[in-house]
């Protein structure tokens, strides 16, 4: 029964890091129709930004925490300009190649700025574990999940509740009507690209810890967060939320129970499952109809 | 009467909305018929139906005494049944010649491997798949464009571009939707000649069209619908004069003038 | 986008494909060293990939990222075939190209009812299930191992174990393959692939029976991919799963886009462009990949039709001036 509970905690607490993934990742897809296949590689700057202003610069951790989301922020408003206007409007085949090739530049880019070599960031609270209960478990899990709560609960508080909120989901149901409406489009659109850089910055701070910082960090993830979203419900939020939490634990199960082996393999089954039987996702968004 | 399609209690449900509510009429071989009634009294909702783009919820569609309700597209094409859209469906990537090939994709047999290789039967249908583009093409007046990109075409031509590529499967009816908008009044009436000559040829014709002059100066019956139910059907004159048809439309043109 | 051109471009075409042919016979008399042989190998092979994927992509506008599990279906099937059973060269590549055909086929039965950003990503999965699946399947495969010493091709006695006599054999495997793409474009299936690209519901209702039409782009570009997994097996002599990786999915994408998708040339200019230049430019290899990536977002962004686009409009452009 422990080694259960400790493997659904696992499974959360990776779920919660594939559940930011997730968010960040679908937020584009919702609020401008745009799949960011440099994701990826978001992520992992995340990652290495929060090395660079922890180890170089000296910052302490939680500050390098702050600093790296707001470098991701940066990150994400020039993407918009630089990457994602000049994209506005074009085939989907068109903007995900492009993302993708914007994401191999940047796996190289980070190559050569960091290194081939693997880098390292520690957690809050060290290696040690903590008892609670007769379980053990990582306090840093315990920070993502309390995190993602956090963080879920905020951000489904801002988009129901405040002004721009209202005016994202707006910008995200019909951007002609939200046009027609006096919301400036293009600047929630930019407003989503931050968060969603936000959110790519925070996940990939936040996951370091429990691997290595590597180019090839943020490519695992993105994927998991794109099962995420299929499973969820392409362009939901619930669902992005949702899915990354059942990848998680569904992983963390079949990893214990069934085989380590097949780990990979776990995430992409169900998004073949999900494709074939489920193909709109478990929290669909309700898309209206164009005769 | 050599009625060739058989419309019989057609009715379109989405969700709450009832598109079409039992529509029923006929149409014979030869015969140009109007499909008309304001916006969104369920005309092209109904053209949706015949070619197949939708299934009905209820009734029957027959053409040539076969049932087709509810078949795939290109099933229904296959029968004997083309038709055009209102906000054009061509083929960017293909030259104008190719285009109207297309179209003959039903009537085709030649098989893969005789195609590559070159059959003498694979051979022959391209070369007769080719010759009727080129003269379908010469009836509308595009054949210069042949091998040119559709994009070359004005909006008017692009329109007679579907229309000749929908007469390249021999159909036995031809449906149109909304073929004069955008055309200038030169334009609408050799449209007019021509869908003429193309029934007189043996094709019926089903044209959908607000434009009540072309309407009447073509067509030989007329179906009118209003909120997807069959308001009035008859020859063009009795229509005019049909007090149902004139509050259909008068009724949005009186409300129309008050605001 | 690129149409059918008057005879006289026809004409044009079959001299250019000429003169390429002859080159292409010349080529081993300049390039002297085994090395570079190697590559011009690997150049072919992918010219036949990467022309079975345009038959999907560039034709049918289908965009799958699993392609590269049929590249390895192909590969993994005459390796087995030859090496474990000793069947000679063209029965392990016929039978790589029939049993890539077939999972192609199959593949493409889901494949009929999800569109756009589905079929992509369920490709994308189900072309990593393979890899992983052959990967897992030790007793068949070798697992991470891979399967060596695979034999070089040999037909009816005579082997082609050296390098030039592999040249020309994987040449007229190669413009078979050209061929065939030509004439499959010419004719009413390619006319039909084109028109499902360009408009689904306006091929529908012209009579193209889109899932069989489907189905047949999927099966033809698996296919090839059989084949030209199976070349690439007896070629390289050494396969395992981690070649057939995400990343070659993206080069083979980028073949076909920088070169240019819908065209015949295309996926020829894109896989000779894509496997020599890294070879040329090994020495800077994060430079290449930054400009690698950075090629493949402007390609995509300035020139749609890619370089055969954009040659055939400057080839146009000096027509019309003359």
């Amino acid at each position: 029964m422990d080694t259960f509970l400790q493997v659904l905690i696992a499974g959360v607490t990776m779920g919660c890091i594939y559940a930011f993934v997730a968010l960040g990742f679908t937020l584009t897809i919702a609020a401008a129709g745009v799949v960011n296949f440099s994701y990826s590689e978001w992520v992992t700057y995340g990652g290495f930004f929060g090395v660079t202003l922890y180890s170089i610069v000296g910052l302490p951790l939680w500050a390098a925490l702050i600093g790296t989301v707001i470098l991701c922020v940066i990150m994400g408003y020039v993407f918009q300009w630089v990457v994602f206007r000049p994209l506005e409007g074009r085939h989907f085949l068109t903007i995900v190649t492009a993302t993708i090739g914007i994401s191999v530049s940047m796996g190289a880019l980070a190559t050569l700025v960091w290194g081939p070599y693997p880098l390292t960031l520690p957690t809050f609270f060290g290696n040690g574990t903590v008892e609670f209960g007769g379980i053990s478990f990582f306090p840093h899990n315990v920070l993502i999940i309390v995190l993602a709560i956090a963080l879920i609960s905020v951000l489904q508080f801002c988009l129901t509740k405040t002004d721009i909120g209202l005016r994202l989901q707006a910008t995200a149901q019909d951007p002609d009507a939200a046009r027609l409406m006096g919301i400036p489009v293009r600047r929630m659109r930019t407003f989503a690209y931050c968060l969603s850089a936000g959110l790519a910055g925070l996940s990939g701070f936040l996951v370091a810890p429990l691997f290595v910082v590597t180019t090839t960090m943020g490519f695992g993830l993105m994927l998991k967060g794109l099962a995420a979203t299929i499973v969820g419900g392409w362009g939901s939020l619930k669902g992005a939320v949702f899915g990354g939490l059942i990848i998680g634990i569904v992983e963390a199960l079949g990893a214990t129970y069934i085989s380590s082996e097949y780990k990979d393999v776990i995430a992409f089954l169900i998004i073949i499952v999900v494709l074939l039987f489920r193909p709109r996702g478990l929290f669909p968004e309700r898309i209206a109809e164009k005769l | 009467m050599s009625t060739v399609l058989k419309i019989s209690g057609v009715t379109k449900i989405f969700g709450g909305l009832t598109a079409l509510d039992s529509v029923s009429f006929e149409l014979e071989k030869g015969k140009v018929l109007g499909l008309v009634g304001p916006n969104g009294s369920g005309k092209s909702t109904l053209l949706n139906v015949l070619s197949g783009v939708y299934r009905p919820e209820g009734g029957s569609v027959t053409l040539h005494e076969r049932d087709v309700t509810g078949l795939a597209p290109y099933l229904i094409t296959t029968q004997g049944m083309a038709r055009t859209f209102q906000n054009l469906q061509l083929f960017q990537g293909l030259s104008v010649g190719d285009n109207v090939m297309v179209g003959r994709t039903c009537r085709m047999g030649s098989t893969l491997v005789g195609s590559i290789f070159g059959s003498p039967f694979a051979r022959k249908e391209e070369r007769e798949a080719k010759e009727q583009a080129r003269s379908l093409l010469s009836l509308v007046g595009l054949e210069r464009f042949m091998d040119e990109p559709p994009s070359m075409l004005s909006y008017g031509q692009r329109r007679l571009l579907e229309i000749a590529r929908a007469l390249a499967s021999s159909p036995s009816v031809l449906m149109l939707d909304e073929p004069c908008a955008g055309l200038s009044q030169g334009e609408a009436d050799e449209l007019a000649a021509f869908i003429r000559t193309v029934s007189a040829q043996g094709t019926a014709v089903i044209v959908i069209e607000h434009n009540m002059r072309f309407i009447m100066g073509l067509v030989d019956h007329i179906v009118a619908l209003n909120f997807g139910r069959k308001i009035a059907e008859g020859d063009p004159r009795s229509i005019r004069e049909n007090e149902d048809v004139i509050a259909a439309y008068l009724g949005r043109k009186k409300r129309h003038a008050e605001n | 986008m690129t149409t059918q051109n008057p005879s006289r471009g026809n004409l044009w075409r079959i001299i250019a494909f000429v003169v390429l042919i002859v080159l292409a016979i010349a080529l081993p008399f300049v390039l002297k060293s085994n090395y570079y042989l190697g590559i011009a190998h690997q150049a072919l092979i992918f010219i036949i990939l990467a022309s079975g994927y345009d038959v999907l992509l560039g034709f049918t506008g289908l965009l799958s990222f699993g392609h590269i599990g049929l590249f390895a279906i192909g590969a993994y099937t005459s390796a087995i075939m030859v090496t474990s059973t000793g069947a000679p060269f063209m029965v392990g590549i016929v039978a790589a190209a029939v049993l890539t055909g077939l999972i192609g086929f199959l593949i493409s039965i889901p494949a009929l009812r999800i569109k756009g950003h589905s079929l992509t990503l369920l490709t994308l999965a189900l072309g990593e299930v393979i890899r992983l699946v052959i990967r897992s399947m030790e007793w068949l495969t070798s697992g991470s191992h891979g399967i060596s010493n695979i034999p070089r091709p040999e037909i009816l006695g005579y082997s082609f174990r050296q390098a030039v006599p592999l040249y020309y054999l994987l040449l007229a495997f190669a413009i078979l393959t050209i061929l065939f793409v030509w004439r499959l474009r010419s004719s009413r299936f390619g006319r039909a692939f084109n028109a499902i690209r360009d408009s689904e519901i306006g091929a529908d209702v012209s009579g193209v029976n889109i899932s069989a039409m489907k189905m047949l782009a999927f099966a033809i570009s698996a296919v090839l991919a059989g084949i030209a997994g199976g070349l690439y097996a007896h070629t390289v002599r050494f396969i395992s799963p981690e070649f057939f990786s995400l990343g070659l999915t993206i080069i083979l994408l980028a073949m076909v886009l920088i070169g240019g998708r819908g065209t015949i040339i295309g996926p020829v200019i894109g896989a000779a462009l894509l496997i020599t230049l890294p070879e040329a430019l090994r020495f800077v290899k994060e430079y290449y990949l930054l400009a690698f990536g950075v090629a493949i977002w402007m390609c995509v962004l300035l020139l749609p039709d890619g370089l055969a686009g954009l040659g055939k409009r400057l080839f146009k452009r000096a027509r019309a001036s003359t």
